[in-house]
């Protein structure tokens, strides 16, 4: 061993600790620069979702009257509540992840990041997991929130948690593909305004299918923040039936695996952030 | 004699440009940069607020309608729709201004528009204008995109321009005072978040104001929003929740108070001028 410099020792060093580094990568990437920036940013990443979606809640209170029932045994604000804190989290998933990449690369910071000895997946990781804590802390705030209108409520705590986290994890590996598509701020507020919201607001965050005419009923039925809006309104309140909640659970399963493997190739290729 | 009228005349030529008492060529070209400034991202700037718009309008239908509700007389939808338009234009208006002098602050390209010979009246009305564009090209369009799908008719032309001017003038000139005030894109985002957004949709937009409780409806019509919303809808369909006359001389007023307050900040280069 002809190089027997002071790197040999940090080496060893390395490779017995390589578990406790990977996970300290992941923690340094999610926890320092992720979590600290949102945190940073509250008023925006926070406080703005929060003030928009109770200001939704109380026009709605206003337009409605506290005494409607959108379904039977639920009130109006019951019925919309576990939509819009779903949607929310969705939209801020998909923001916060989006940004984060996006400054990154115009910025180029992204080349301080690509340069630490991180792995794809670590990198997918420890992107995307500031924007899912991000997106469950504005959920868990909402819904405290929004007990003002509604009431307490939670039917079933294990389907709420796991269709909160896997649209969030869905929405944050949408994010990655868009910031690593994204060169300019254009093509996000495209996919922001032309995709996203759409997809959140005909998805059945405030009415029930039978308000549409049955020949579109399909287009909502494969709108995947139907499946999300409809098994988390199932978890808080308990409305809609198991079946269909196990082939939208199933079916998000399956397309969250998808964009996590497009999320992981896409970096593994450096697609338009490595040279 | 004849070489030296010559060269006079050429002196002439070249001889710096005269500025009237009004700069309208810098006013022009002013006010065609901030509108093709605009158009330049017209999916952001135009379709955007259209689509999101109708999808408001969807939803609120879909989510209120079907109870067969009326609400002043009309249809939900029908009472809803000028409202929504109202809304957008407010935005819109407000964004443009907010964002050209913020982006131009932050980029530093602030001083192309400081350095040539424009006066600061003429600085403040090319960049208004250029937000009051904005605001009621992205009106006309959410109008004739809503009569794709609903019987929309005018009662009071008049009114519901009068209305529109008024109102986009006003938040275009609010944009221009928070673009000055904002020295990062978190205050005026805050701004947008936490004031422009909260006083447009609770003034009345998505619900008669007789719906709120009786102090409410004291506050509601401290709001300029409620006003601008009420005389717009009112050109609609030809009913107010409130009185038209008060809200069509409120608006003007207001927004010659905002007029006075952004040209002193204009001339005296409140966080413009080093």
């Amino acid at each position: 061993m002809s190089d027997a410099t002071p790197d040999q020792s940090d080496k060893i060093v390395h490779s017995e600790g390589v578990r406790i580094i990977a996970v300290l990568r992941i923690w340094t990437l999610f926890y320092r620069r992720g979590v600290i920036r949102f945190m940073r940013f509250w008023v925006e990443s926070l406080l703005g979702p929060m003030v928009s979606t109770m200001l939704f809640m109380t026009v709605f209170t206003l337009a409605l009257g506290p005494s409607d029932e959108m379904v039977p045994g639920l009130s109006a604000l019951q019925f919309i509540a576990p939509g819009l804190t779903i949607f929310v989290l969705s939209q801020t998933a998909f923001q916060n992840v989006c940004f984060m990449l996006i400054i990154d690369k115009q910025e180029g910071v992204i080349t301080d990041v690509l340069m630490a000895p991180l792995s794809p997946i670590e990198l997918l990781f420890g992107y995307s997991l500031a924007g899912i804590a991000n997106a469950l802390l504005v959920a868990i705030l909402l819904l405290g929130a929004m007990t003002v209108f509604t009431g307490p409520m939670l039917y079933d705590f294990w389907v709420t948690a796991f269709f909160a986290i896997s649209a969030a994890l869905f929405f944050s590996m949408i994010g990655i593909v868009v910031g690593l598509w994204s060169d300019k701020w254009d093509q996000f507020s495209l996919v922001d305004n032309f995709l996203v919201l759409p997809l959140g607001l005909l998805s059945g965050t405030f009415f029930t299918l039978n308000r549409i005419p049955e020949s579109w009923q399909w287009l909502f039925e494969a709108n995947p923040m139907f499946w999300i809006i409809s098994g988390f309104r199932y978890g808080i309140t308990g409305y809609g039936s198991t079946e269909s909640l196990i082939w939208q659970g199933g079916m998000l399963i399956v397309l969250t695996l998808v964009a996590v493997t497009c999320g992981w190739a896409l970096l593994k290729r450096g697609y338009k952030i490595k040279a | 004699m004849c070489r030296m009228a010559l060269i006079d005349q050429k002196l002439t030529q070249i001889a710096p440009r005269t500025i009237g008492r009004v700069n309208t060529l810098g006013l022009w070209t002013l006010y065609s940069r901030e509108v093709k400034r605009f158009l330049n991202v017209f999916t952001q700037t135009l379709m955007a607020p259209v689509i999101t718009t109708l999808l408001f309008l969807a939803v609120f239908a879909l989510a209120l309608g079907g109870l067969s509700r009326t609400v002043g007389g009309v249809d939900y939808i029908t009472f809803l729709a000028p409202g929504l338009m109202m809304m957008t234009m407010t935005q819109n208006s407000f964004a443009n201004t907010s964002s050209s002098i913020l982006i131009a602050k932050v980029q530093g390209n602030i001083v192309d528009i400081l350095m040539p010979p424009l006066a600061p009246w003429e600085m403040a009305l090319g960049i208004a204008a250029g937000g009051i564009t904005r605001g009621l090209m992205v009106g006309l369009t959410v109008f004739f995109a809503m009569m794709l799908f609903l019987p929309i008719s005018l009662a009071h032309p008049l009114s519901a321009l009068w209305f529109a001017i008024n109102a986009c003038m006003m938040l275009a000139l609010l944009g221009m005072l928070g673009g000055i005030w904002a020295q990062k894109y978190d205050h005026i985002a805050a701004v947008t978040n936490f004031i422009i957004t909260p006083l447009s949709f609770l003034s009345g937009t998505f619900y008669s104001i007789d719906r709120l409780p009786d102090a409410w409806v004291a506050v509601a019509h401290f709001n300029p929003f409620f006003y601008m919303i009420d005389g717009f809808r009112y050109g609609f369909i030809g009913h107010a929740d409130g009185n038209i006359i008060i809200g069509a001389i409120l608006l003007p007023v207001v927004n010659l108070i905002l007029w006075f307050v952004t040209h002193r900040l204009i001339a005296t280069g409140y966080r413009l001028k080093a």
